[in-house]
Protein backbone atom coordinates (compact mmCIF):
# COMPACT_ATOMS: atom_id res chain seq x y z
CA UNK A 1 0.00 0.00 0.00
CA UNK A 2 1.05 3.92 -0.53
CA UNK A 3 1.26 6.02 2.04
CA UNK A 4 3.62 8.93 3.46
CA UNK A 5 7.17 9.21 4.26
CA UNK A 6 8.05 12.64 6.12
CA UNK A 7 12.10 13.21 6.75
CA UNK A 8 13.07 15.96 9.19
CA UNK A 9 16.49 16.72 9.30
CA UNK A 10 17.88 19.77 11.61
CA UNK A 11 18.61 19.72 15.53
CA UNK A 12 17.60 16.43 15.94
CA UNK A 13 19.68 14.49 19.06
CA UNK A 14 17.62 15.34 22.12
CA UNK A 15 16.43 11.85 23.37
CA UNK A 16 12.77 13.37 23.86
CA UNK A 17 12.28 13.52 19.58
CA UNK A 18 11.43 9.79 19.09
CA UNK A 19 8.94 9.42 22.02
CA UNK A 20 6.89 12.73 20.93
CA UNK A 21 6.67 11.68 17.62
CA UNK A 22 5.36 8.18 18.51
CA UNK A 23 3.09 9.96 20.96
CA UNK A 24 1.75 12.09 18.24
CA UNK A 25 1.02 9.53 15.46
CA UNK A 26 -1.03 7.20 18.13
CA UNK A 27 -3.11 10.47 19.16
CA UNK A 28 -3.33 10.77 15.59
CA UNK A 29 -4.34 7.31 15.32
CA UNK A 30 -1.92 6.71 12.70
CA UNK A 31 -0.33 3.73 11.39
CA UNK A 32 3.32 3.54 10.13
CA UNK A 33 6.68 3.61 12.12
CA UNK A 34 9.35 6.24 13.00
CA UNK A 35 13.32 5.75 13.28
CA UNK A 36 16.43 7.48 13.05
CA UNK A 37 18.71 7.50 9.75
CA UNK A 38 21.76 9.72 11.12
CA UNK A 39 22.47 12.43 14.26
CA UNK A 40 20.28 15.04 12.21
CA UNK A 41 18.16 13.24 10.10
CA UNK A 42 14.61 11.42 11.53
CA UNK A 43 12.77 9.56 8.87
CA UNK A 44 8.39 8.95 9.38
CA UNK A 45 6.35 6.35 7.56
CA UNK A 46 2.32 7.24 7.58
CA UNK A 47 -0.57 5.77 6.51
CA UNK A 48 -4.07 6.99 7.36
CA UNK A 49 -6.22 10.05 6.34
CA UNK A 50 -4.87 12.93 4.77
CA UNK A 51 -5.66 15.58 6.98
CA UNK A 52 -4.37 13.28 9.53
CA UNK A 53 -0.91 12.53 8.05
CA UNK A 54 -1.20 16.91 7.48
CA UNK A 55 -1.68 17.28 11.24
CA UNK A 56 1.09 14.74 11.95
CA UNK A 57 3.56 17.11 9.54
CA UNK A 58 2.62 20.18 11.05
CA UNK A 59 3.14 18.97 14.84
CA UNK A 60 6.39 17.39 13.87
CA UNK A 61 7.86 20.59 12.07
CA UNK A 62 7.30 21.85 15.35
CA UNK A 63 8.27 18.67 17.58
CA UNK A 64 9.51 19.12 21.29
CA UNK A 65 11.09 22.11 22.97
CA UNK A 66 14.33 20.62 22.81
CA UNK A 67 14.79 20.41 18.59
CA UNK A 68 14.88 22.27 16.01
CA UNK A 69 13.28 21.08 12.51
CA UNK A 70 15.36 23.22 10.33
CA UNK A 71 13.56 20.85 7.10
CA UNK A 72 10.35 18.73 6.55
CA UNK A 73 9.97 16.57 3.38
CA UNK A 74 7.13 14.84 2.34
CA UNK A 75 7.08 12.09 -0.44
CA UNK A 76 5.35 8.90 -1.08
CA UNK A 77 5.84 5.72 0.31
CA UNK A 78 5.15 2.44 -0.62
CA UNK A 79 4.67 0.13 2.76
CA UNK A 80 5.74 -3.92 1.86
CA UNK A 81 2.96 -5.42 3.78
CA UNK A 82 0.10 -3.23 6.20
CA UNK A 83 2.05 -1.11 8.59
CA UNK A 84 -0.04 -1.54 11.64
CA UNK A 85 0.02 1.24 15.14
CA UNK A 86 2.22 3.93 14.83
CA UNK A 87 5.60 2.70 16.51
CA UNK A 88 9.31 2.88 17.19
CA UNK A 89 11.02 1.76 14.76
CA UNK A 90 14.59 0.86 16.41
CA UNK B 1 -17.52 20.27 60.45
CA UNK B 2 -20.68 19.99 58.17
CA UNK B 3 -21.47 17.00 55.65
CA UNK B 4 -18.80 14.64 54.92
CA UNK B 5 -17.86 14.37 58.74
CA UNK B 6 -16.16 10.90 58.95
CA UNK B 7 -17.09 10.00 55.64
CA UNK B 8 -14.40 9.36 52.90
CA UNK B 9 -15.35 12.03 50.51
CA UNK B 10 -14.56 11.23 46.85
CA UNK B 11 -16.38 14.42 45.16
CA UNK B 12 -16.65 17.75 45.63
CA UNK B 13 -20.21 20.42 44.96
CA UNK B 14 -19.48 22.37 42.28
CA UNK B 15 -22.89 23.68 41.79
CA UNK B 16 -25.99 23.88 42.14
CA UNK B 17 -28.67 21.86 40.01
CA UNK B 18 -30.67 24.40 39.36
CA UNK B 19 -28.22 26.91 38.72
CA UNK B 20 -27.57 24.69 34.81
CA UNK B 21 -30.06 24.51 32.83
CA UNK B 22 -29.73 22.32 29.51
CA UNK B 23 -27.81 22.84 26.64
CA UNK B 24 -25.54 25.06 28.89
CA UNK B 25 -22.02 25.73 30.29
CA UNK B 26 -20.52 26.39 32.83
CA UNK B 27 -17.42 26.94 34.62
CA UNK B 28 -15.90 25.17 38.06
CA UNK B 29 -13.37 24.06 39.87
CA UNK B 30 -13.05 20.79 41.99
CA UNK B 31 -9.35 20.00 43.51
CA UNK B 32 -7.65 22.69 41.60
CA UNK B 33 -9.33 21.44 38.50
CA UNK B 34 -10.48 23.83 35.86
CA UNK B 35 -13.75 22.51 34.82
CA UNK B 36 -16.40 23.02 32.17
CA UNK B 37 -19.72 21.67 33.03
CA UNK B 38 -22.08 21.18 31.03
CA UNK B 39 -25.53 19.57 30.21
CA UNK B 40 -26.23 17.97 26.89
CA UNK B 41 -30.30 18.48 25.16
CA UNK B 42 -31.66 15.69 27.06
CA UNK B 43 -30.38 17.24 30.65
CA UNK B 44 -27.97 14.94 30.94
CA UNK B 45 -24.41 16.05 32.64
CA UNK B 46 -20.93 16.33 32.14
CA UNK B 47 -17.59 17.78 33.52
CA UNK B 48 -14.73 18.28 31.66
CA UNK B 49 -11.38 19.67 32.04
CA UNK B 50 -11.67 23.22 30.68
CA UNK B 51 -9.47 22.83 27.82
CA UNK B 52 -10.37 21.84 24.02
CA UNK B 53 -7.37 19.67 22.89
CA UNK B 54 -7.01 21.78 19.74
CA UNK B 55 -5.51 24.93 20.96
CA UNK B 56 -5.78 24.89 24.47
CA UNK B 57 -9.32 27.58 24.91
CA UNK B 58 -11.69 26.90 28.07
CA UNK B 59 -14.39 24.94 26.94
CA UNK B 60 -16.70 26.83 28.94
CA UNK B 61 -17.19 29.16 26.77
CA UNK B 62 -18.16 27.24 24.27
CA UNK B 63 -21.66 26.14 23.24
CA UNK B 64 -24.13 23.10 23.01
CA UNK B 65 -25.35 21.64 20.24
CA UNK B 66 -27.75 18.59 20.83
CA UNK B 67 -26.01 16.37 22.31
CA UNK B 68 -22.02 17.97 21.85
CA UNK B 69 -20.08 20.41 23.33
CA UNK B 70 -18.55 22.89 20.87
CA UNK B 71 -15.11 24.74 21.57
CA UNK B 72 -16.45 28.71 21.19
CA UNK B 73 -12.76 29.20 18.85
CA UNK B 74 -12.80 26.68 16.10
CA UNK B 75 -15.83 25.11 16.71
CA UNK B 76 -14.59 21.65 17.32
CA UNK B 77 -17.23 19.63 18.44
CA UNK B 78 -17.22 16.98 21.11
CA UNK B 79 -19.80 13.93 21.90
CA UNK B 80 -20.61 13.17 25.53
CA UNK B 81 -17.90 10.56 26.01
CA UNK B 82 -15.21 13.49 25.48
CA UNK B 83 -14.26 12.09 21.70
CA UNK B 84 -13.95 14.58 19.15
CA UNK B 85 -16.96 14.00 16.47
CA UNK B 86 -15.85 17.14 14.06
CA UNK B 87 -13.43 19.28 13.22
CA UNK B 88 -15.57 22.38 11.17
CA UNK B 89 -11.71 23.49 8.92
CA UNK B 90 -11.88 20.21 7.60
CA UNK B 91 -15.42 18.67 7.42
CA UNK B 92 -14.30 15.50 5.46
CA UNK B 93 -12.18 14.11 8.20
CA UNK B 94 -13.83 11.78 11.13
CA UNK B 95 -11.62 12.48 13.59
CA UNK B 96 -10.22 9.06 15.52
CA UNK B 97 -11.10 8.09 18.99
CA UNK B 98 -8.21 9.22 19.94
CA UNK B 99 -8.55 12.86 20.02
CA UNK B 100 -10.91 13.90 23.14
CA UNK B 101 -12.13 16.15 25.75
CA UNK B 102 -10.69 14.63 29.28
CA UNK B 103 -13.60 13.78 31.04
CA UNK B 104 -14.21 13.54 34.56
CA UNK B 105 -16.96 11.14 36.39
CA UNK B 106 -20.11 14.04 37.68
CA UNK B 107 -23.59 12.72 39.00
CA UNK B 108 -26.35 14.84 40.87
CA UNK B 109 -27.74 14.90 44.53
CA UNK B 110 -29.40 16.82 46.91
CA UNK B 111 -29.98 19.33 44.21
CA UNK B 112 -25.66 19.55 43.88
CA UNK B 113 -23.83 18.62 41.30
CA UNK B 114 -20.63 16.81 42.28
CA UNK B 115 -17.35 15.83 40.56
CA UNK B 116 -14.82 13.30 41.38
CA UNK B 117 -11.20 13.48 40.03
CA UNK B 118 -11.39 9.76 40.10
CA UNK B 119 -14.04 7.51 37.93
CA UNK B 120 -16.91 7.31 40.57
CA UNK B 121 -18.49 10.53 41.60
CA UNK B 122 -21.36 9.84 44.56
CA UNK B 123 -21.88 12.73 46.40
CA UNK B 124 -24.04 13.45 49.53
CA UNK B 125 -27.42 12.63 50.19
CA UNK B 126 -28.35 15.48 52.27
CA UNK B 127 -31.78 14.01 52.85
CA UNK B 128 -35.05 16.58 53.15
CA UNK B 129 -32.01 19.33 53.50
CA UNK B 130 -31.78 19.78 49.76
CA UNK B 131 -33.17 23.08 49.05
CA UNK B 132 -30.89 25.81 48.02
CA UNK B 133 -30.45 28.28 50.52
CA UNK B 134 -26.98 30.64 49.43
CA UNK B 135 -23.88 29.78 47.68
CA UNK B 136 -21.05 32.14 48.67
CA UNK B 137 -17.41 32.18 48.04
CA UNK B 138 -15.40 32.59 51.29
CA UNK B 139 -11.86 34.07 51.24
CA UNK B 140 -10.39 31.69 53.09
CA UNK B 141 -9.58 28.17 53.86
CA UNK B 142 -11.78 25.14 53.55
CA UNK B 143 -11.39 24.14 57.33
CA UNK B 144 -11.84 27.98 58.76
CA UNK B 145 -15.18 27.94 56.17
CA UNK B 146 -16.27 24.93 57.59
CA UNK B 147 -15.37 26.14 61.24
CA UNK B 148 -16.67 29.42 61.11
CA UNK B 149 -20.59 27.89 60.61
CA UNK B 150 -20.33 26.08 64.23
CA UNK B 151 -18.82 29.25 65.80
CA UNK B 152 -21.75 31.81 64.64
CA UNK B 153 -24.49 32.37 67.06
CA UNK B 154 -27.99 32.29 64.90
CA UNK B 155 -30.11 34.68 67.17
CA UNK B 156 -27.99 34.06 70.38
CA UNK B 157 -27.07 30.68 70.20
CA UNK B 158 -24.54 28.56 68.53
CA UNK B 159 -26.01 26.25 66.12
CA UNK B 160 -25.83 22.45 66.72
CA UNK B 161 -24.09 19.80 65.28
CA UNK B 162 -25.69 16.81 64.95
CA UNK B 163 -24.63 13.10 64.14
CA UNK B 164 -24.92 13.55 60.65
CA UNK B 165 -22.50 16.31 60.61
CA UNK B 166 -25.36 18.37 59.27
CA UNK B 167 -26.10 21.59 61.80
CA UNK B 168 -29.60 23.07 63.04
CA UNK B 169 -29.50 26.87 63.45
CA UNK B 170 -32.46 28.35 64.96
CA UNK B 171 -34.12 25.17 64.77
CA UNK B 172 -33.58 25.09 61.20
CA UNK B 173 -31.48 22.38 59.99
CA UNK B 174 -28.35 23.39 57.52
CA UNK B 175 -26.20 21.62 55.10
CA UNK B 176 -23.10 23.14 54.75
CA UNK B 177 -20.96 21.60 51.48
CA UNK B 178 -17.61 23.56 50.89
CA UNK B 179 -15.39 23.07 47.65
CA UNK B 180 -11.75 24.59 48.16
CA UNK B 181 -10.87 26.18 44.98
CA UNK B 182 -7.64 27.22 45.97
CA UNK B 183 -6.03 27.15 49.57
CA UNK B 184 -7.72 31.01 50.30
CA UNK B 185 -10.57 30.90 48.55
CA UNK B 186 -13.75 28.12 49.44
CA UNK B 187 -16.98 28.50 47.75
CA UNK B 188 -19.88 27.40 50.24
CA UNK B 189 -23.13 26.15 49.07
CA UNK B 190 -25.49 26.16 52.20
CA UNK B 191 -28.82 23.53 52.02
CA UNK B 192 -31.98 23.61 54.25
CA UNK B 193 -35.28 21.75 53.96
CA UNK B 194 -38.33 23.06 51.69
CA UNK B 195 -40.50 23.78 54.63
CA UNK B 196 -38.08 26.59 55.63
CA UNK B 197 -40.08 29.74 55.16
CA UNK B 198 -39.48 33.14 53.56
CA UNK B 199 -38.26 35.00 56.86
CA UNK B 200 -36.30 31.89 58.54
CA UNK B 201 -34.63 31.94 54.98
CA UNK B 202 -34.18 35.49 55.06
CA UNK B 203 -32.01 35.20 58.96
CA UNK B 204 -30.55 32.10 57.45
CA UNK B 205 -28.90 34.02 54.61
CA UNK B 206 -27.82 36.48 57.26
CA UNK B 207 -26.57 34.19 59.00
CA UNK B 208 -24.11 32.56 56.45
CA UNK B 209 -23.06 36.46 55.49
CA UNK B 210 -21.82 36.37 59.44
CA UNK B 211 -19.81 33.12 59.45
CA UNK B 212 -18.12 34.32 56.04
CA UNK B 213 -17.03 37.73 58.28
CA UNK B 214 -16.11 35.09 61.08
CA UNK B 215 -13.69 33.12 58.72
CA UNK B 216 -12.51 36.00 56.64
CA UNK B 217 -10.98 37.78 59.79
CA UNK B 218 -9.92 34.44 61.33
CA UNK B 219 -8.04 34.08 57.57
CA UNK B 220 -6.70 38.02 57.64
CA UNK C 1 12.10 34.48 30.95
CA UNK C 2 14.73 36.42 28.35
CA UNK C 3 14.19 40.07 26.74
CA UNK C 4 17.44 39.20 25.26
CA UNK C 5 15.62 38.73 21.61
CA UNK C 6 12.88 40.90 22.34
CA UNK C 7 14.85 44.14 23.68
CA UNK C 8 16.17 44.98 19.94
CA UNK C 9 12.80 45.43 18.48
CA UNK C 10 10.46 48.13 18.12
CA UNK C 11 7.21 48.47 19.87
CA UNK C 12 4.51 50.62 19.60
CA UNK C 13 4.14 52.76 22.81
CA UNK C 14 1.24 55.14 21.81
CA UNK C 15 -1.03 56.07 19.26
CA UNK C 16 -0.87 59.75 17.17
CA UNK C 17 -3.85 60.78 18.70
CA UNK C 18 -3.00 60.35 22.17
CA UNK C 19 -0.32 62.61 21.67
CA UNK C 20 -1.88 65.48 19.23
CA UNK C 21 -3.93 65.25 22.50
CA UNK C 22 -1.41 66.77 24.54
CA UNK C 23 -1.43 63.59 26.27
CA UNK C 24 1.24 61.57 28.46
CA UNK C 25 1.07 58.20 28.73
CA UNK C 26 2.33 56.28 31.37
CA UNK C 27 2.63 52.83 30.18
CA UNK C 28 5.28 49.29 30.19
CA UNK C 29 6.81 47.50 27.85
CA UNK C 30 8.70 44.33 28.63
CA UNK C 31 7.71 44.41 32.19
CA UNK C 32 9.58 48.28 33.02
CA UNK C 33 7.91 51.56 33.30
CA UNK C 34 7.82 53.88 30.34
CA UNK C 35 6.72 57.55 29.54
CA UNK C 36 5.66 58.94 26.50
CA UNK C 37 5.37 62.36 25.53
CA UNK C 38 5.96 64.98 23.01
CA UNK C 39 4.20 66.03 20.49
CA UNK C 40 3.89 63.91 17.19
CA UNK C 41 6.70 64.90 15.34
CA UNK C 42 8.78 64.90 18.55
CA UNK C 43 8.25 62.26 20.61
CA UNK C 44 10.10 62.14 24.04
CA UNK C 45 9.90 57.90 25.71
CA UNK C 46 12.02 57.90 29.07
CA UNK C 47 12.21 54.77 31.46
CA UNK C 48 11.61 55.56 35.52
CA UNK C 49 15.22 56.86 35.56
CA UNK C 50 14.39 59.57 33.20
CA UNK C 51 16.76 57.69 30.53
CA UNK C 52 15.71 58.85 26.97
CA UNK C 53 15.02 55.81 24.57
CA UNK C 54 14.75 56.27 20.58
CA UNK C 55 11.43 57.21 19.69
CA UNK C 56 10.00 57.51 16.08
CA UNK C 57 6.57 57.95 14.43
CA UNK C 58 5.57 55.54 12.39
CA UNK C 59 2.32 53.70 10.77
CA UNK C 60 0.58 56.60 12.86
CA UNK C 61 1.80 55.11 15.97
CA UNK C 62 4.85 56.42 18.14
CA UNK C 63 7.60 53.28 18.65
CA UNK C 64 10.43 52.84 20.78
CA UNK C 65 12.79 50.03 21.46
CA UNK C 66 14.82 49.52 24.62
CA UNK C 67 17.82 47.63 23.07
CA UNK C 68 21.40 48.64 22.15
CA UNK C 69 21.33 47.82 18.66
CA UNK C 70 17.49 47.51 17.29
CA UNK C 71 16.76 45.60 14.18
CA UNK C 72 14.88 48.15 11.77
CA UNK C 73 11.25 48.66 12.65
CA UNK C 74 9.30 46.38 9.38
CA UNK C 75 8.73 48.60 6.60
CA UNK C 76 5.21 48.57 5.03
CA UNK C 77 5.06 49.87 1.49
CA UNK C 78 1.62 51.01 1.23
CA UNK C 79 1.81 53.33 4.03
CA UNK C 80 3.45 55.95 1.39
CA UNK C 81 0.49 55.16 -0.92
CA UNK C 82 -1.43 58.02 -0.73
CA UNK C 83 -4.69 57.24 -2.11
CA UNK C 84 -5.09 55.33 1.37
CA UNK C 85 -7.17 55.88 4.26
CA UNK C 86 -4.93 55.31 7.15
CA UNK C 87 -6.84 54.37 10.60
CA UNK C 88 -4.81 54.06 14.02
CA UNK C 89 -7.46 52.46 15.49
CA UNK C 90 -6.62 52.72 19.19
CA UNK C 91 -5.07 50.23 21.69
CA UNK C 92 -7.22 46.97 22.91
CA UNK C 93 -5.51 45.51 26.38
CA UNK C 94 -5.04 42.11 26.97
CA UNK C 95 -4.23 39.82 29.66
CA UNK C 96 -2.74 37.69 27.41
CA UNK C 97 0.64 36.85 25.92
CA UNK C 98 1.66 39.47 23.06
CA UNK C 99 2.65 36.41 20.92
CA UNK C 100 -0.53 34.84 21.59
CA UNK C 101 -2.07 37.43 20.23
CA UNK C 102 -0.09 38.04 16.87
CA UNK C 103 -0.87 33.98 16.38
CA UNK C 104 -4.70 34.80 17.09
CA UNK C 105 -4.37 37.88 14.01
CA UNK C 106 -2.76 35.22 11.89
CA UNK C 107 -6.39 32.71 12.51
CA UNK C 108 -8.53 32.16 10.04
CA UNK C 109 -10.44 29.45 10.88
CA UNK C 110 -12.20 30.98 13.98
CA UNK C 111 -13.59 33.35 11.61
CA UNK C 112 -16.92 31.83 11.95
CA UNK C 113 -17.35 31.07 15.79
CA UNK C 114 -15.61 33.99 17.28
CA UNK C 115 -16.46 36.66 14.10
CA UNK C 116 -20.28 35.06 12.91
CA UNK C 117 -21.86 37.05 10.61
CA UNK C 118 -18.84 39.53 9.86
CA UNK C 119 -15.60 37.86 8.75
CA UNK C 120 -16.85 34.39 8.70
CA UNK C 121 -20.36 32.45 9.24
CA UNK C 122 -21.57 28.99 9.08
CA UNK C 123 -21.41 26.29 7.04
CA UNK C 124 -18.46 28.05 5.70
CA UNK C 125 -16.02 26.80 7.84
CA UNK C 126 -13.89 24.29 5.52
CA UNK C 127 -9.95 25.85 5.48
CA UNK C 128 -8.55 25.19 2.17
CA UNK C 129 -5.06 24.59 1.69
CA UNK C 130 -2.61 27.70 2.04
CA UNK C 131 1.02 28.08 1.96
CA UNK C 132 3.01 28.95 4.58
CA UNK C 133 6.87 29.62 4.66
CA UNK C 134 9.87 31.39 6.25
CA UNK C 135 11.03 33.45 3.45
CA UNK C 136 15.02 33.40 4.88
CA UNK C 137 15.83 36.21 2.56
CA UNK C 138 14.12 38.70 4.59
CA UNK C 139 13.45 36.60 7.80
CA UNK C 140 9.77 37.00 7.48
CA UNK C 141 6.89 34.41 7.74
CA UNK C 142 4.35 34.17 5.03
CA UNK C 143 1.21 32.96 4.59
CA UNK C 144 -0.24 32.94 0.98
CA UNK C 145 -2.90 31.52 -1.16
CA UNK C 146 -5.77 32.08 1.23
CA UNK C 147 -9.50 32.13 0.81
CA UNK C 148 -12.39 32.71 2.67
CA UNK C 149 -15.89 33.70 2.74
CA UNK C 150 -16.94 36.28 4.03
CA UNK C 151 -20.60 38.15 4.93
CA UNK C 152 -19.01 41.12 5.68
CA UNK C 153 -15.12 41.59 4.87
CA UNK C 154 -14.84 45.00 5.77
CA UNK C 155 -17.13 48.17 6.60
CA UNK C 156 -17.12 48.86 2.60
CA UNK C 157 -18.36 45.39 1.70
CA UNK C 158 -21.83 45.64 0.69
CA UNK C 159 -22.27 41.53 0.48
CA UNK C 160 -20.95 38.48 1.25
CA UNK C 161 -17.44 37.45 -0.79
CA UNK C 162 -14.50 35.33 -1.46
CA UNK C 163 -11.85 37.05 0.45
CA UNK C 164 -8.01 36.63 -0.41
CA UNK C 165 -5.98 36.78 2.12
CA UNK C 166 -2.05 37.31 2.81
CA UNK C 167 -0.56 37.17 6.18
CA UNK C 168 3.22 38.61 6.78
CA UNK C 169 5.04 38.69 10.10
CA UNK C 170 8.20 40.69 9.88
CA UNK C 171 8.84 40.70 13.59
CA UNK C 172 7.40 38.76 16.39
CA UNK C 173 4.93 41.00 18.11
CA UNK C 174 4.34 42.77 14.48
CA UNK C 175 2.12 41.30 11.84
CA UNK C 176 0.46 42.38 8.21
CA UNK C 177 -2.50 41.13 7.11
CA UNK C 178 -3.44 42.01 3.38
CA UNK C 179 -6.85 41.10 2.15
CA UNK C 180 -9.19 42.03 -0.51
CA UNK C 181 -10.45 45.31 -0.68
CA UNK C 182 -14.17 44.69 -0.89
CA UNK C 183 -14.55 48.33 -3.32
CA UNK C 184 -11.31 47.64 -5.60
CA UNK C 185 -10.92 44.03 -5.77
CA UNK C 186 -7.89 44.09 -7.84
CA UNK C 187 -6.17 45.82 -4.73
CA UNK C 188 -4.97 44.67 -1.51
CA UNK C 189 -6.53 46.71 2.07
CA UNK C 190 -3.59 46.39 4.24
CA UNK C 191 -4.48 45.66 8.17
CA UNK C 192 -1.84 45.78 10.64
CA UNK C 193 -0.95 44.76 14.20
CA UNK C 194 1.53 45.87 16.27
CA UNK C 195 1.64 44.63 20.11
CA UNK C 196 3.12 46.59 22.64
CA UNK C 197 4.22 43.48 25.46
CA UNK C 198 3.42 44.98 28.84
CA UNK C 199 4.95 42.14 29.89
CA UNK C 200 4.95 38.29 28.98
CA UNK C 201 1.41 37.81 29.75
CA UNK C 202 -0.48 41.20 29.04
CA UNK C 203 -0.20 43.48 26.04
CA UNK C 204 -1.91 46.01 24.02
CA UNK C 205 -3.02 45.31 20.55
CA UNK C 206 -2.93 48.23 18.45
CA UNK C 207 -4.84 47.46 15.20
CA UNK C 208 -3.79 49.91 12.04
CA UNK C 209 -5.52 50.02 8.86
CA UNK C 210 -4.69 51.65 5.31
CA UNK C 211 -7.49 51.14 3.30
CA UNK C 212 -9.07 52.15 0.06
CA UNK C 213 -12.30 53.35 1.63
CA UNK C 214 -13.34 57.31 1.07
CA UNK C 215 -16.58 56.60 2.26
CA UNK C 216 -16.71 55.16 5.44
CA UNK C 217 -16.60 57.51 8.26
CA UNK C 218 -13.07 57.36 10.57
CA UNK C 219 -15.34 56.90 13.60
CA UNK C 220 -17.21 53.51 11.64
CA UNK C 221 -14.14 52.50 10.49
CA UNK C 222 -12.13 52.31 13.79
CA UNK C 223 -15.63 51.15 15.71
CA UNK C 224 -15.46 47.56 12.94
CA UNK C 225 -11.88 46.91 13.63
CA UNK C 226 -12.40 47.44 17.65
CA UNK C 227 -15.78 45.22 17.77
CA UNK C 228 -13.60 42.55 16.09
CA UNK C 229 -10.79 42.45 18.47
CA UNK C 230 -12.88 42.60 21.53
CA UNK C 231 -14.04 39.39 19.94
CA UNK C 232 -10.79 38.32 20.12
CA UNK C 233 -9.55 39.04 23.73
CA UNK C 234 -12.62 37.03 24.70
CA UNK C 235 -10.47 34.51 23.12
CA UNK C 236 -7.34 35.11 23.81
CA UNK C 237 -7.78 35.73 27.73
CA UNK C 238 -9.27 32.26 28.10
CA UNK C 239 -6.18 30.35 26.50
CA UNK C 240 -4.19 27.68 28.37
CA UNK C 241 -1.36 28.03 29.10
CA UNK C 242 -1.44 31.63 29.25
CA UNK C 243 2.25 31.81 27.42
CA UNK C 244 2.70 30.46 24.05
CA UNK C 245 3.60 26.98 24.21
CA UNK C 246 6.66 26.11 21.72
CA UNK C 247 5.70 22.62 22.45
CA UNK C 248 2.56 21.74 20.98
CA UNK C 249 2.61 18.58 22.96
CA UNK C 250 -1.17 19.47 24.30
CA UNK C 251 -2.42 20.59 21.36
CA UNK C 252 -3.27 19.15 18.06
CA UNK C 253 -2.65 21.26 14.73
CA UNK C 254 -4.38 20.47 12.06
CA UNK C 255 -3.36 21.56 8.35
CA UNK C 256 -5.34 24.90 8.62
CA UNK C 257 -3.07 25.70 11.47
CA UNK C 258 0.03 25.91 9.54
CA UNK C 259 0.57 29.70 10.27
CA UNK C 260 0.50 29.00 13.92
CA UNK C 261 2.89 26.25 13.51
CA UNK C 262 5.40 27.93 11.41
CA UNK C 263 5.39 30.97 13.29
CA UNK C 264 5.91 29.50 16.25
CA UNK C 265 8.82 27.59 14.82
CA UNK C 266 10.44 30.57 13.44
CA UNK C 267 9.94 32.20 17.14
CA UNK C 268 12.04 29.29 18.46
CA UNK C 269 14.43 29.09 15.76
CA UNK C 270 15.37 32.89 16.87
CA UNK C 271 15.09 32.64 20.53
CA UNK C 272 12.40 35.09 20.50
CA UNK C 273 10.83 33.53 23.86
CA UNK C 274 9.56 36.74 25.35
CA UNK C 275 5.78 35.55 26.06
CA UNK C 276 6.32 31.69 25.47
CA UNK C 277 6.70 28.41 27.35
CA UNK C 278 10.00 27.00 26.11
CA UNK C 279 9.82 23.61 27.96
CA UNK C 280 6.90 21.21 27.76
CA UNK C 281 3.22 22.35 28.92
Amino acid sequence: MIGTALTLTGDLEAESAIPWIVHRGLLLNLDGWVRRRGAGEIEIALAGPEPLVAAMEAACSLGPADILVEHITRQAHDFDHAPGRFRHLS
Amino acid sequence: MGVGVGVRMNSVAVGLSRDLAPKRVMRAVAYGHDLAVWRDGENGLHAWDNRCPHRGMRLSHGFVRGDRLACLYHGWQYRKDGGCAYIPAHPGLEPPETIRAQTYSVIEKSGVIWVSTGNDAQGVDTGPVSEPLRSLTFFCAEAIARAAFEDTPFAGNLPQVESTGRLVAGGHPVAVLANPVTESETLIHVLTSAGVGIAAKKALSRWCEAARSVAERQAA
Amino acid sequence: MSTEYARNDWYVVADVNQLAAGQVVETRLLGQPLRVSGSPDAPLVTTADGTALPAQLRYDHIWTSPGADPRPLPDIAEAAERDRTFVPCGGVRVRCSPLRAVENFLDIAHFPFVHTGILGEEPHTEVAPYKVEIREDVDEVWATQIGFHQPQAAKSATEAIETRYEYRVPAPTTAVLYKTCPPKPEAWDVIAIFVQPLAENECIAWPWMALYDEVTPYADLVQFQQEIFLQDRSILENQKPTLLPLDPRLEIPTRCDLTSVVYRRWLKRKGATYGALTTAA
